[in-house]
């Protein structure tokens, strides 16, 4: 596995799925059930999304923002301030987020 | 570290403050944030508000019975934002401590003593914890846990949706955590005014007030000022012995019932928040007049008041921007300074306002 990523690791866990770079509600019919949720800063259009994403990255924030508050009540791993996952992760892509180190890895 | 002899409750809330808002990224906060809209009429404000302060002292309502109408978090919060309103304003320090003492009175009236303000990771509210024990609780379970998590996820949402990100607490508060026995505590989520057809008329949302009980074993659940930051320590989905959910204060009897009250908050949010993104920005700035003033409907209603935010309030942010709001503040550019700018600029005691060096 190869280190892709640093941020704040904001929920604690480890999780392993599919890469789905999202922006707004145009993104909610073709995310699926256990897939990764990159994004800049998660908003509440994508409230359905963030309920079924196996992990949250964002590019901004801090431990009280809003995918991080909301990734701790949940129960799935959130890292935050990674300042380039949009760009750097793409759709498709296996990667493996630990939520209390802050590490995204990429898988395979 | 003692505290100095000097230390007051003034002192422990701007701890509080400093702990959690003094390192907030506001660009999070979306689609903005109260320094931009709050400067834009914040003596009009004030003199809105301080209508409340002089009913209360007027008509001598005891603070006790005003508690219910302005719970914990709206109390701090609310508390947090005057004092940078009233540096705003240039209000004298007389009124300024006249102001936060209401709210400090309010906020006394109704919480355990010992953390008032979140400061050491408690919001509690006198509650009845033995009479709400013997209510009747659902097994706790991993599925249950997750399940409540989505519900709690989707009533977040939508409370930023309809209130802003910044006046949600209107929405949602956690109350805990309170001790029950054998490393067991119960946590209390209030989840309120889900459905405000006054302020958004179109909303369908299928509860207007969610109240969900988690008992956690082997969990460590703490806030900070803001009752909605919430922080575990341990395994709060495995940890989760019994659980709770009230809708409009009726047991919902199952997780399927939880499911489809989460499917129609998690909508209404969604299509809440579309709605509030695509307002032009003089509309925003108005919106966000008129729920600032909607929160303290019930403490309105209490006092004899109208809620409603008056014609000179609403006028004064007119033809103004959102960037205009966010000039009045001098914050410097290192951080050591940056943080002591703000302590003096939130001090109602300090005769230091915000274009000061």
């Amino acid at each position: 596995m190869k280190k892709i990523l640093k941020g704040l690791g904001t929920s604690p866990g480890q999780a392993k799925g599919k890469v789905r770079v999202v922006s707004g509600p145009k993104d909610e019919n073709r995310f699926l059930d256990g897939e990764i949720l990159v994004t800049r800063i998660t908003d509440p259009t994508m409230v359905l999304m963030m309920n079924r994403a196996a992990a949250i990255v964002c590019d901004i924030g801090g431990m009280t923002s809003h995918p991080s508050i909301l990734s701790r009540e949940m129960g799935i791993p959130c890292v935050v301030a990674t300042k380039t996952a949009t760009n750097k992760l793409k759709d498709g892509q296996e990667v493996l987020v630990d939520g209390k180190t802050g590490d995204v890895f990429l898988v395979g | 570290m003692a505290k100095p002899a000097t230390y007051s409750w003034l002192d422990e809330f701007l701890d509080a403050a400093e702990n959690a808002l003094g390192a907030m990224d506001l660009a999070t906060l979306q689609p903005t944030s109260w320094r931009h809209t709050q400067p834009l009429n914040a003596a009009e404000w004030l003199e809105w508000f301080d209508r409340i302060v002089q009913a209360q002292k007027d008509k001598a309502i005891p603070f006790e019975k005003l508690a219910a109408t302005l719970p914990p978090d709206l109390c701090r919060e609310h508390l947090f934002f005057t004092l940078e309103d009233l540096k705003v304003a240039r209000w004298p320090k007389e009124k300024r401590l006249e102001v936060a003492g209401f709210f400090h009175e309010l906020l006394k009236a109704q919480m355990e003593p010992g953390d008032l303000f979140g400061l050491h990771g408690t919001t509690k509210p006198k509650l009845d914890v033995k009479t709400i024990m013997r209510k009747k609780f659902h097994t706790g379970t991993p599925e249950a846990a997750r399940s409540l998590g989505k519900l709690f996820n989707a009533a977040y949402n939508l409370g930023a949706a309809l209130y802003l990100d910044y006046y949600m607490g209107n929405a949602i508060e956690n109350y805990g955590p309170y001790p029950l026995g054998g490393n067991r505590i119960l946590v209390i989520k209030e989840m309120r005014h889900l459905k405000p057809l006054e302020l958004w008329p179109k909303r369908t949302t299928s509860a207007d007030h969610l109240r969900m009980y988690s008992v956690y074993e082997n969990v460590r659940f703490a806030t900070d000022l803001i009752a909605c930051h919430s922080f575990y320590e341990g395994d709060p989905i495995n940890g989760l012995k019994a659980w709770r959910l009230e809708a409009d204060g009726k047991a919902v009897a199952d997780l399927a019932g939880v499911s489809r009250i989460m499917q129609s908050v998690a909508e209404n949010g969604r299509d809440q928040w579309i709605e509030v993104t695509q307002m032009p920005e003089a509309e925003l700035i108005r919106k966000a007049n008129v729920i600032r003033c909607f929160i303290f409907k019930p403490l309105c209603d209490a006092l004899g008041l109208d809620w409603k935010p008056s014609r000179k309030l609403l006028k004064a942010a007119e033809g103004k921007t959102l960037a205009d709001g966010w000039k009045t503040w001098k914050q410097p550019k290192s951080e050591k300074a940056r943080k002591a700018y703000w302590r003096k600029v939130w001090d109602p005691r300090i005769d230091f306002y915000p274009d000061d060096k």
